[in-house]
């Protein structure tokens, strides 16, 4: 079985460069072929190496034999699995703690297809990868994509610093898209406003985050009058849901787009009805491309996930009568960190299970760039190094930017958690 | 708290610190959430130039580019 193989996947001309390296160095489509053909496959769940090219070869393996790409996976994985999931990513999910999200091969090629549609690869056939291989958005949404279109996928995500993208970018020596979140846009930009490193873009994409327009300026500032799209998406929609370019009003407005052909997207109220256009309720997706669940949790599937296929993201918004989507905001509890969303409640059960504490909070302080900054209030007998030796074990937007250590938890009369107190502590001191 | 002390602090909420010499070796987006926090720890604002190895590649290097930052603040 083979739901998504080597040939569906690479359509570009076997001399043509289907992978580039930061110093310059090429793989052809011919080459990526084989070296897929002749990597070893695990089943059910075949485990992605760290570096990104072996990543790719060993995801693009899985998919061809028919097992499950793993990137980010916790020790202990079930000994079986869905037949038509190709993709396992763990997130913090919309609630709770990490989950694994399960995507289908089918899931996957309607989204690249879907992406295909607006995202102008095949006009632009050079993708600066600046994103880890782990997040959808990489894999699937620029991977993939460009694969798929015959392009050239630049790695360019081992990079650590932005001079370092810039210079990358700019020996390509033609215009790249740019696809990332906006704190990270704000930051190449604002490198390359110092640098004029003479780096090209042929258009730039962003999603995970509002996109406010001093970071469109600054883009602009930098690279010029280039084509802009902004985005949303999740990862258990594998991931893009709409997508609007700058060349339609609603872009101006904030809107994040339309659906993705094959996808609705409509408001719902709390028991899941589906709200009027222009009400404002959570925002749920129907299409192919939403998740088969979440690995070993029918409970939390049914939580986000309706028996007839609506997913509910999470995010609170409204669709405008032309089919226009609004994000206003997230559900309690979870918020977003430089472009991915976490779960508070989550994060402070990681911290839980570390010896001595006895009661930890997550606050969310508004932050201009990352979009929040978590602060841990602990209760209990331990020390700052133990807390940040625990953080560092957590992807970096679910790590706290602070530990605020206190003898007791604020709490209410009634013995809940003192919310309100909790924030003027995380608050304190900054 | 000396300006050590706490950007030593902020660093360790991403890696390890072996010594102020040591590289720090801190992903890209490990960087851009350390330059934002040394910005609202230290009231300072860090520009995109900034987040240059030789200014984030040891925390002796993050150390002094602070305390360059402060005194031109």
């Amino acid at each position: 079985m083979s739901p998504l193989s080597v040939d569906e996947v690479l359509r570009g001309a076997p001399e043509a460069a289907a992978i580039g390296f930061p110093d310059g160095r090429r793989v052809s489509y011919a080459g990526l072929r084989a070296a897929v053909l002749a990597r070893d496959v695990q089943r059910p769940f075949m485990r992605l190496p760290a570096e990104p090219f072996e990543a790719l070869v060993a995801a693009l393996a899985a998919w061809h034999r028919g097992a499950v790409a793993v990137p980010n996976a916790p020790p202990a994985l079930p000994a079986e699995v869905d037949p038509r999931a190709a993709l396992l990513l763990f997130t913090s999910g919309s609630t709770g703690g990490p989950k694994g999200v399960l995507l289908s091969a089918e899931g996957l090629r309607a989204n690249v297809d879907a992406i295909l549609s607006y995202l102008p690869v095949r006009e632009v056939p050079d993708t600066a990868l600046v994103l880890p291989l782990h997040y959808s958005y990489a894999l699937v949404g620029q991977a993939l994509t460009t694969l798929r279109a015959g392009g050239t996928l630049w790695l360019l995500g081992s990079l650590e610093y932005p001079n370092q993208k810039l210079v990358a970018m700019a020996a390509i020596g033609r215009p790249v898209g740019l696809s990332s979140v906006p704190a990270s846009l704000r930051l190449l930009a604002g490198a390359e406003l110092e640098q004029k490193s003479g780096a090209r873009l042929g258009y730039v994409a962003s999603a995970g985050g509002h996109l406010a327009a001093p970071v469109i300026a600054r883009v602009r500032q930098a690279f010029g009058q280039v084509r802009f799209f902004n985005q949303y998406g999740l990862t258990e929609a594998s991931p893009r849901v709409t997508a609007v370019s700058d060349e339609h009003p609603a872009f101006a407005f904030g809107s994040v787009g339309r659906p993705l052909p094959g996808l609705s997207v409509f408001a719902v109220g709390p028991s899941g009805e589906r709200l009027p256009t222009d009400a404002s309720g959570e925002l749920a997706v129907r299409g192919p491309s939403v998740m088969l669940g979440y690995l070993g949790d029918a409970a939390a599937t049914a939580r986000v996930l309706s028996v007839d296929g609506v997913l509910r993201t999470g995010d609170f918004g409204h669709v405008d009568r032309d089919g226009f989507v609004f994000v206003e905001g997230r559900r309690d509890g979870v918020v977003k960190v430089a472009g991915e969303r976490v779960s508070l409640e989550g994060i402070a059960d990681a911290f839980r299970g570390v010896a001595g504490v006895r009661e930890v909070t997550v606050a969310a302080l508004p932050d201009e760039a990352l979009g929040a900054r978590l602060v841990a209030v602990v209760e209990g007998a331990v020390d700052l190094k133990t807390l940040r030796a625990r953080g560092r074990e957590l992807p970096p937007q679910q790590r706290p930017t602070r530990y605020v250590i206190v003898d007791v938890m604020p709490r209410t009369a009634n013995g809940k958690i003192d919310f309100v107190a909790v924030r003027t502590l995380a608050e304190g001191g900054a | 708290m000396s300006i050590e002390a706490q950007v030593r602090e902020l660093v360790e909420q991403h890696v390890e610190v072996a010594g102020p010499d040591a590289p720090l070796g801190l992903q890209s987006l490990e960087l851009v959430m350390l330059a934002e926090a040394i910005e609202d720890t230290f009231g300072l604002r860090v520009t995109a130039a900034d987040v240059v190895p030789e200014n984030f590649g040891t925390l002796a290097r993050l150390v002094a580019f602070v305390g360059r930052s402060s005194q031109k603040k």
